[in-house]
Order: structure tokens, then C-alpha cells, then sequence
């Protein structure tokens, strides 16, 4: 069967700690271009990917 | 109080979690604790406006990363221990309606990175010895919370069925050298009676061996044991069959289609399993339009399922339903 071209993606995690202290976690996916680029998390949003743990 | 309580005549872990009957139960849509939290709204689970894939600690887990002192002593007959593992939940979109049967093959690719990752992680965790990766659809299947999600366990232990299926694979490869799973695959497609759906990496079909009506397993062409062993082009194929089976089990009879649908992987718990073979199953509880099929007394207290059905009748039936306007999606 021949193979369509997918979207592929790169792929970011922003940890975050919630105040009952459970972790949440919310995936980012930016399209990898053709180059090779990726569009990054930084270049997006100015929110720091971190978790208040890792901080 | 939460613990864990062996059995010991089924041999087997019992996990209480007395917290859980208070859990959200089918709350209004506008009260819904998986929707993004909106200006002026009450705070949901997700502390944000708007998400793609959102995962995290469920509230009401069933083990949890710090779980407290079992409450009763243990004993060697009835044996105690503490309930630590992990919980989570996985949001597969911030639309509240629909269900996965609705979402692209695109964001089902997508869920299937996150589940990569997920196994990842809490594999690599080394109190964590099974991730065990599920979803239940449907309020009859005890769906407590509408909005499209599934879960993940990061067990302490192998679970029972792993377990179970782990042995008969380990027994099939020393008896005969090869993957029992694998066998298998070759006989059924050879027979192709009980095939639904094909695509270049997967195979979607009802077992020789069904044991609910509409029972559908996908396994992988390729032997390998876990989504992190893929290559991409067989993650995007998984989303692919996976689209393609869910579609047509909502297509079969135009409603909504409940399932329990159950991803098995190789244990984490640093050990090899070259014998195991990645596959994940589907359980649907209908047997006709109206009518469900319960683990009743022979299912429950015999533990043996009677098939009111012929696996090769049912197959026939789902690859029978047409999804040809959506095909150009799934290559």
C-alpha cells in the first residue's frame, strides 16, 4: 500500500505542579518543516516549559 | 483508605480505594471537570483557556506516586501492602463533545506520540513494573465523565491478563522458537476470515478465540513489543487502523459504539521479553443493537466466556461497513 505523506511533529512538554501537588502536563505540537526546522515552544509562547520542580 | 490486599486463592491483587466512590459523576456539560477553564468559569482540571493533548494525575487515583500506610496490619495469609504507583488521565481534546471516532487521523497520531512518551516516562520509574494504557467509552461501560479521555496505570506489579499472556508467549517460544503472537498473525491472515482492516504495519481483525461478539484486536506486522520500538511511519499507520476500526464499530449500527479498548505492552521492569508482541484490544459490550453481553455467572465465577456469536460472522459484518469516504485518509 502506498504511504501518503503525513504531517510529522515535533514534539514539547510544559510541566506544571497543581496546588494539591498533582502533576499536569500539556503537549505542544509544532509541524517539523521540510528543512528540518522546528518551530519551537520558546518561539511561541514566553510561558517557561519548566515544572515549579524542576525550577 | 487505599492498599492493596492479596488474594490468595486467585493469587491475585486486589486494590482498594474507598476515596473513589466520591468521584464526579456524569456532571452537567457546564460543570465538566475535563473542559479547559474559561474566564469567570469555575476552576477545572486544566488550569487554561484552550490545550491540545493535556495529561495528568487523576483526582480519585486508584494508586497513587505517595500512597498512605495500609490501614490493617499484614499477615502471611492475608497479605498488605501500600497502593503506590501512578494514575493519569489523558485528554484527548479540549472539545467537550464527540469521542475519539471523532478526532483526525492526525490528532490520533498525535495521542499516540503522547502515549509513547507516557510509557517512557513512568516505565522508566523504577517502582513502576507495568503501564498499563486503556479506554473506557460509553456509560455502560461505567464511563463516569463524558469528555473524550483515557487513562494510564503504572502498576507495581505485571497485572494478571500481561501476566497471563506473558507466560503462555514464554512457553509457546521455548517450545517452538518463535513469537506465539506472530503465529498467530500468520494464521489468521492466511485464513482471512476474521481480518477487518490492514495497512502496512498493522493488522485489525476478530480472534479465532473471541470472547465478546465485536472483540477486535490490532497487532502489529512487525514483531516488536512496545509503542517505543516503532518507527513513525508505524505510528501514523496505528493511527490509521485505529480511525478505521473505531469508525466502523460506530458505523456498524449508526450509534455511538462503547468499548473497553486496552493497549498491551511489555512490562517495565527491567527485564527482556523478546517472546511478547504488541496488540491492543477492543471490548465492546454490545452483542446486538439492544442488547449487552454481561460477565455473568459463567464469565465471572468460572472465568469462561460464552460467545453467543461466530467470530467469522462478525468480522464479515464490520468489514463490511463501508468507510471508503474517509479512506484516502487512512493511507
Amino acid at each position: 500500500m502506498k504511504r501518503k505523506k503525513h504531517t510529522k511533529y515535533y514534539m514539547e512538554k510544559e510541566k506544571i505542579k497543581k496546588e494539591d501537588g498533582r502533576y499536569l502536563i500539556y503537549y505542544h505540537f509544532h509541524p517539523v518543516f521540510k528543512s528540518g526546522k522546528k518551530k519551537s515552544f520558546q518561539q511561541d509562547k514566553s510561558a517557561d516549559p519548566k515544572s515549579p520542580e524542576d525550577r | 483508605m487505599s492498599e492493596l490486599r492479596w488474594n490468595p486463592v486467585l493469587s491475585q491483587w486486589v486494590i482498594i480505594a474507598t476515596h473513589r466512590q466520591d468521584r464526579t459523576f456524569l456532571p452537567p456539560k457546564d460543570h465538566c471537570p475535563l473542559c479547559p477553564t474559561t474566564p469567570g468559569s469555575f476552576p477545572t482540571e486544566v488550569p487554561a483557556d484552550d490545550y491540545e493533548i493535556v495529561c495528568f494525575e487523576n483526582r480519585f487515583p486508584s494508586l497513587k506516586r505517595n500512597p498512605p500506610e495500609p490501614a490493617v496490619k499484614s499477615d502471611e495469609l492475608f497479605k498488605v501492602k501500600p497502593s503506590k504507583g501512578i494514575c493519569e488521565v489523558i485528554l484527548y481534546t479540549p472539545v467537550h463533545e464527540g469521542t475519539l471516532t471523532d478526532r483526525s487521523v492526525d490528532e490520533i497520531y498525535r495521542l499516540i506520540l503522547v502515549w509513547t512518551d507516557r510509557f517512557k516516562e513512568l516505565g522508566d520509574r523504577k517502582e513502576i513494573k507495568y503501564v498499563f494504557i486503556f479506554e473506557n467509552k460509553g456509560e455502560v461501560i461505567g464511563v463516569t465523565l463524558p469528555h473524550p479521555h483515557g487513562q494510564i496505570y503504572g502498576f507495581p506489579y505485571i497485572p494478571p491478563v500481561p501476566k497471563k499472556e506473558l507466560e503462555s508467549a514464554r512457553k509457546y517460544y521455548k517450545k517452538n522458537n518463535t513469537c506465539l503472537f506472530c503465529k498467530i498473525l500468520e494464521k489468521e491472515r492466511y485464513d482471512g476470515r476474521r481480518k477487518i482492516w490492514e495497512n502496512n504495519s498493522f493488522y485489525a481483525g476478530i480472534p479465532f478465540y473471541a470472547r465478546y461478539p465485536y472483540e477486535a484486536h490490532i497487532t502489529s506486522l512487525r514483531h516488536l513489543t512496545a509503542l517505543t520500538e516503532m518507527t513513525d511511519d508505524e505510528h501514523q499507520d496505528l493511527a490509521c487502523i485505529l480511525k478505521a476500526l473505531i469508525v466502523k464499530y460506530d458505523r456498524l449500527w449508526n450509534f455511538s459504539f462503547p468499548y473497553m479498548m486496552v493497549m498491551h505492552q511489555r512490562p517495565t521492569d527491567r527485564k527482556n521479553y523478546p517472546y511478547y508482541h504488541f496488540h491492543i484490544e477492543f471490548y465492546p459490550t454490545y452483542r446486538a443493537p439492544e442488547k449487552l453481553k454481561y460477565l455473568a455467572g459463567c464469565e465471572s465465577g468460572a472465568g469462561t466466556f460464552i460467545n453467543d456469536t461466530l467470530p467469522e460472522e462478525k468480522a464479515r459484518e464490520l468489514r463490511n461497513v463501508d468507510i471508503s469516504d474517509i479512506e484516502r485518509d487512512l493511507k
